[in-house]
């Protein structure tokens, strides 16, 4: 009985695991004998080929190409590249070198004023012998002249045919090798790395300068239409997020209705706005702002924000005047003759753009003061003090020992530009300190000295007094904003009604515009753009009227940060020491009125007012505050 | 809710592992038990018993090795692939006479040779691409075309395949791959192969479909471009010359070499690659020469990058070839220059400021100023009233951040020169402060507590003057600092008398209203809802993301002043003060982290008015009030 209920119990223990078993294990054979088959949805994929590993290789070892460059070949039909067209031997030592033909015949002021400006460019050679490129200035039929060919023509070769505006004149000769650069050209006619795509520019088009662009703020203004498209017969029309009720494969059989759109003269204030490609028909074109629109909408707010202040600079930095389109234009043939030197992309591609930021200075971004957050890097952290030692000529023992004293300074250069023998003996200092005697111009304080080895340099006159706490701070300020100027002492800029013209003083004032470069932080890349970029008249100028070189060069600082310099505390005022203000000694109070005409002569040459106003200075976080002085790490900066 | 799901996972994992304890027991029970029940009956019975249980036992642990096992040989993925052999695909005559592809089209470029219409159909910006079945071709007698398929060519339509690219519906693709493997021209029979492209079922000469092509031809005279007759197709090749490159329609792509696994770097890289024009051959040395060091290490790093990320291997060739069209079909959603070609070290040191612009923003725009309040309604008055005095205020816009109770009466608010609305808020949450709402017109916002009634006119008015001069910048009032501590060796939040500053307390700040809508929508991992949920940190979450976007440190204005804040009125004496203390540390331990690193900069500036404390009339100059308490 018990043996029969054990062996009762037995076989039910066994039956249950012959059923798990079962379950178990028909399931999974289940699975291996029957493939599910793919579900419908289910994407098939390209199939793993049961012999895949078998496969052979497309190429056999010896049919690889040892070397895959090939000889230029030539030309087809006439079509022209730049390694077949253009003979970049004659373009050696620094830059491009561009002659110009002069102009025959009467011409109109606007070629006149195109033709003097590329004269007065760092670009311009007058021998037609030592240019690399041979600029033939095609403009306008107004005059009734055509140009006819030029001398050393060559068939074109090394030849850049600039034509700006639309020519009225029938093609005189045959253009050959000549690169073209012009306004809006044809797909057909075009040699992509070889001509030059110009905007249209306007008869009105300003010569140099340019207003800067209409953006006044970074992001888009809410309530503004999304898109603003062109009409067929002028005119302007907005769509907006309401009007795309369009799919993307190009039908759109609803009418937008008026409601939705609104017909204007002028481009309408919106976000974005679209102009005819290639398919000037406006029915068609109405479509295709409706897929934008689409496309738009689902725009980041980021991309926007990008988007805009993008199209900003680049107008302001290429377009806005004739002559800046005229630059860029060499510059690109300029970038294509350096090969490895030319800009890299982000020099064009960002503030200031390739026309401010030379690469005959240097192609490595770090080595620019503005762009160190796109590189992550920094600038460096030891500065160069360069003394301009002027007439009457006494060494400035006191000023070197407190510049000395900074623990960032790396070297001093000691200018001297007077009639006095040269000292025999200077201070010890810790930091070398190097003598080099100057041609006695102003303009020589500027120049890009190859002995100033650091990113910073302080500009110092003799008769500068500044203690060793103040250079401190200031070029750890100078390190937050290494491309602007970073000044003591300051100068502002205002229009005189009176006058009718720009007009500046040293007063006191709750703004400022300028620092006086008698004791500034700046980088030294500044040095290159005076001496190499700035047109020969305006160095002349400083020369000639030394006040003025303080003007000058906050109008190229400003130009290219198109911010203002920045302002930190004068520790005491001195009343007693050498004022740091030009025109040598003098109560501070009074100081020498400067020409007041330099800067409109410069205005006028910039094209523009570059000069923008602050309001404020950086001074130490503790600044005169109502704490224990022991807290304090500038406190020498405090004393009355 | 959030939890919901997490326990139901939790369950399944119990499930298994009981599972997994029965058949355990089964075989802990035999042991166990089993010797002492089975020698009490017959020899015969029990040697059947033992066979008996020794088979359902090793059928136990076989089937629940099966179940449990991982499976390694078949993946789930491959339940959906076909298993077949390359020698069992269809075979396709193609007769003599059937029509050929006209040659390629040179002036091809993507508007005119491409139908991006049939794109319209893919969403997130992604192109489509159907890969036709592989098939095998012969001509009349039967003589093969070409070799079926190449393990390269092979290699890179699995690519494609297992790409987000790849789509089975052929009605739905904007971009068709021939399964014609024509990677080498030598291999295949130029006429029929292009009879074969012919008669492919979208072939429509040849639009939106994609060839991929290493070797043109073979030596000693290789050709640049492939000689197949292909009318508008696009072709991703090797070796192209600049006579046969249909700029900005063909795809140029490295020769994959099977043995080495090397390539010939395409395209002039930037930064990569020194081009020099043939004439200037014998001045190679010098002008390599004249590259300074810096230039050299950049251009090997960027070298290696682009190998590696480009053309490694054939998935990276295909891939990238599809990356570069689909950037020309969505161009509005291309990725940059940088992004193509900026290795990732150089992105990770360095920012890209949304707001690169230098622009001073014109004065008369104005600023928004953003009251978050819960219900101290008599100090948030006193705010409104003192804020409202400063010239540049455009609106003033009060979060009522009280679910519990409504604001005061339209009638009791205090009367002001510039519109007041009030937001009512959902949730009590401290993001609701940075919410980008459609009411805030300008650019500048300026945050204050409801409690911030010590600052001057002239101190806000100044503050929203150097706004104007660092728009990308947070522009605050009281500072403070982060330190690293060694002792603890994590960082310390201080809020004492220091000369440096690296923060600024959003009780009282300037920033552009973009921050807004970072703050809300791109705030790195869960620091948003940590915040709102400790009630604490907003300002330092703010800091962190400010200063890492745009690399910049803040700017603190004007002297510092008795602040009413939660560090300053420490009522219960010192305990309550350390403790907001530790928790302040806590959010910036807590953000680096989050951040990967640390990005407040610190700096030992300020910015006060040009003539602040400066021996000159008081009553000339712009703002005499800075500073009084």
């Amino acid at each position: 009985m018990q043996s029969w209920r054990r062996r009762k119990s037995l076989w039910l223990a066994l039956s249950a695991s012959w059923l798990l078993l079962v379950l178990l294990g028909g399931f999974s054979l289940l699975r291996l004998a029957l493939p599910p088959r793919p579900q419908p949805g289910a994407s098939q994929g390209w199939p793993r080929w049961l012999d895949a590993e078998l496969l052979q290789s497309f190429s056999q070892p010896r049919e690889l190409p040892e070397d895959t460059a090939s000889p230029p070949q030539a030309p087809h039909g006439g079509s022209c590249n730049w390694e077949a067209c253009f003979d970049t031997s004659k373009c050696r030592g620094d830059g491009l070198k561009v002659f110009v033909y002069p102009a025959v015949g009467p011409i109109s002021e606007t070629h006149r004023r195109i033709l003097a400006s590329i004269e007065g460019s760092r670009f311009h050679t007058f021998s037609p012998a030592g240019a690399c490129l041979l600029l033939l200035l095609s403009l306008d039929a107004q005059t009734g002249e055509c140009s006819s060919m030029p001398l050393q023509w060559n068939r074109g070769r090394n030849h850049l045919v600039l034509r700006l505006y639309p020519a009225a004149c029938p093609r005189t000769f045959q253009l050959g090798q000549a690169m073209v650069a012009e306004a809006s050209p044809t797909v057909d006619s075009f040699r992509p790395g070889f001509d030059v795509a110009l905007p249209f520019l306007p008869e009105a088009h300003p010569l140099r300068g340019g207003a800067p662009g209409q953006l006044r703020q970074h992001s888009p203004q809410p309530g503004v239409a999304l898109l603003a498209l062109e009409e067929e017969r002028g005119g302007w029309r907005t769509a907006d997020t309401g009007s795309s009720a369009c799919p993307w494969d190009g039908r759109c059989e609803q009418d937008p209705g008026p409601g939705q759109t609104q017909h204007q003269e002028t481009l309408p204030n919106a976000t974005f706005c679209l102009i005819s490609g290639h398919r000037p028909e406006a029915a068609s074109r109405f479509l295709q702002a409706l897929q934008v629109l689409a496309a738009l909408q689902e725009m980041s707010p980021a991309r926007v924000l990008a988007l805009r202040q993008q199209t900003q600079f680049l107008w302001d930095a290429y377009f806005s005047s004739v002559e800046k389109v005229i630059h860029t234009t060499l510059e690109v043939i300029q970038d294509r003759i350096f090969g490895t030197s030319a800009h890299p992309s982000l020099l064009w591609n960002s503030p200031p753009g390739a026309l401010l930021a030379l690469s005959t200075f240097s192609t490595s971004p770090q080595d620019f003061p503005f762009y160190h957050l796109q590189q992550g890097s920094r600038p460096e952290g030891r500065f160069s003090a360069l003394i301009w030692v002027a007439p009457p000529g006494q060494p400035p023992l006191k000023l070197i020992q407190a510049v000395a004293g900074s623990q960032h300074c790396a070297q001093i250069l000691v200018l001297w530009s007077n009639e006095r023998p040269l000292p025999s003996r200077w201070p010890e200092t810790a930091v070398p300190l190097t003598v080099i005697d100057g041609h006695r111009k102003v303009s020589d304080r500027f120049y890009p000295y190859s002995t100033i080895r650091t990113d910073a340099i302080l500009s110092l006159d003799a008769r500068s007094s500044l203690s060793t706490s103040e250079v401190d701070f200031a070029f750890l300020v100078w390190q937050s904003f290494p491309e602007r100027m970073v000044g003591f002492l300051t100068l502002s800029h205002f229009w005189d009604e009176a006058h009718g013209g720009w007009g500046y003083t040293a007063e006191r004032t709750n703004e400022f515009s300028m620092v006086l470069t008698t004791a500034a932080f700046y980088h030294r890349y500044y040095h290159t753009l005076f001496t190499h970029s700035l047109p020969k008249a305006l160095r002349t100028l400083a020369d000639e009227a030394p006040t003025c070189v303080d003007v000058l060069m906050n109008f190229i600082v400003a130009a290219v940060t198109k911010l203002p310099p920045i302002k930190v505390p004068y520790g005491k005022q001195r009343q007693e020491a050498a004022p740091l203000a030009p025109g040598g000694p003098g109560p501070r109070s009074k100081p020498q009125a400067p020409a007041p005409d330099c800067i409109n002569q410069l205005a006028a040459a910039f094209g523009h007012m570059p000069l923008l106003s602050s309001c404020l200075r950086l001074d130490p976080v503790l600044f005169k505050d109502p704490v224990s002085v022991q807290r304090k790490k500038y406190r020498s900066l405090e004393k009355p | 809710m959030a939890r919901k799901p997490y326990h139901r996972v939790g369950l399944e994992l119990e499930c298994e592992e009981e599972a997994v304890c029965v058949i355990m027991c089964a075989s802990v029970k035999y042991n166990i038990r089993g010797p002492a029940l089975i020698p009490r009956m017959k020899t015969k019975h029990r040697i059947y018993y033992i066979t008996l249980f020794s088979i359902v036992l090793l059928g136990l642990i076989a089937t629940g090795m099966f179940q449990f096992w991982p499976h390694s040989i078949e993946s789930s993925n491959d339940w959906n692939v076909e298993k077949r052999s390359v020698r069992d695909v269809p075979v396709v005559r193609l007769p003599a006479d059937s029509p050929i592809p006209e040659r390629g089209d040179l002036s091809c470029r993507m508007h005119t040779c491409f139908d991006v219409y049939r794109c319209g159909f893919n969403p997130k910006n992604k192109i489509k691409v159907y890969i036709y079945a592989l098939k095998k071709y012969v001509d009349d007698f039967g003589v093969s075309v070409s070799n079926t398929i190449s393990r390269e060519y092979n290699e890179l339509l699995m690519a494609i395949s297992d790409s987000d690219y790849y789509t089975d519906d052929i009605n739905r693709a904007c971009l068709f791959v021939p399964s014609i493997d024509v990677l080498n021209q030598n291999t295949l029979r130029i006429k029929e192969t292009a009879q074969a492209l012919a008669q492919l079922s979208r072939w429509d000469r040849g639009s939106n479909h994609l060839l991929f092509n290493m070797l043109p031809g073979g030596p000693p005279d290789y050709n640049t471009a492939l000689d197949v007759p292909r009318d508008r197709a696009l072709l991703a090749g090797g070796g192209f010359s600049t006579w046969t490159y249909r700029q900005g329609y063909d795809v140029s792509i490295p020769v994959y070499s099977p043995l080495s696994a090397e390539v010939d770097l395409p395209e002039k890289g930037p930064g990569a690659s020194v081009v020099v024009p043939e004439e200037k051959m014998s001045d190679v040395y010098s002008i390599l020469q004249s590259i300074p060091q810096r230039q050299i290490e950049e251009m090997q790093r960027q070298a290696r990058w682009f190998w590696e990320a480009y053309f490694q291997s054939i998935k990276a060739i295909a891939l990238a070839t599809l990356q570069i069209i689909n950037d020309r079909i969505y161009p509005y959603a291309a990725i940059s220059y940088e992004e193509w070609n900026d290795p990732p070290v150089v992105k990770w040191g360095s920012v890209s400021n949304p707001l690169f612009l230098p622009l001073i923003p014109p004065q008369s725009q104005g600023f928004t100023a953003i009251v978050l309040t819960y219900d101290r309604v008599e100090s948030l008055f006193r705010v409104i009233t003192e804020v409202s005095k400063v010239p540049s205020l455009s609106k003033l816009l009060v979060v009522w951040n009280n679910q519990n109770k409504n604001p005061p009466e339209d009638s009791l608010w205090p009367k002001i020169r510039v519109p007041l609305k009030v937001v009512r808020t959902a949730e009590n949450k401290l993001s609701n402060r940075f919410f980008p709402y459609d009411e805030i017109e300008t650019e500048a916002v300026l945050a204050i507590d409801d409690d911030i009634i010590m600052l001057t006119s002239d101190e806000l008015q100044f503050g929203y003057e150097v706004w104007r001069e660092f728009p990308d910048r947070l522009v605050g009032y009281p500072g403070r600092l982060h330190l690293w501590d060694h002792e603890m060796n994590k960082w310390k939040y201080e809020s004492e008398w220091t000369n440096e500053v690296s923060m600024v307390l959003t009780g009282a700040a300037f920033y552009h209203k973009y921050f807004n809508y970072l703050y809300t929508y791109k705030m790195p991992g869960d620091i948003k809802n940590w915040v709102d949920a400790h009630m604490n940190c907003e300002d330092i979450a703010m800091n962190f993301l400010v200063a890492n976007v745009t690399g910049k440190a803040v700017i603190k204005v004007t002297p510092r002043k008795k602040f009413k804040c939660p560090e300053c009125t420490a009522i219960d004496g010192l305990s309550l003060d350390q403790t907001h203390m530790v928790e302040r540390s806590e959010c910036i331990n807590k953000f680096a982290s989050v951040f990967g690193t640390m990005p407040l900069k610190v700096v030992e500036h300020r910015a006060d008015p040009v003539l602040y404390k400066d021996d000159f009339p008081e009553k000339l100059k712009s703002f005499p009030n800075i500073g009084s308490l």
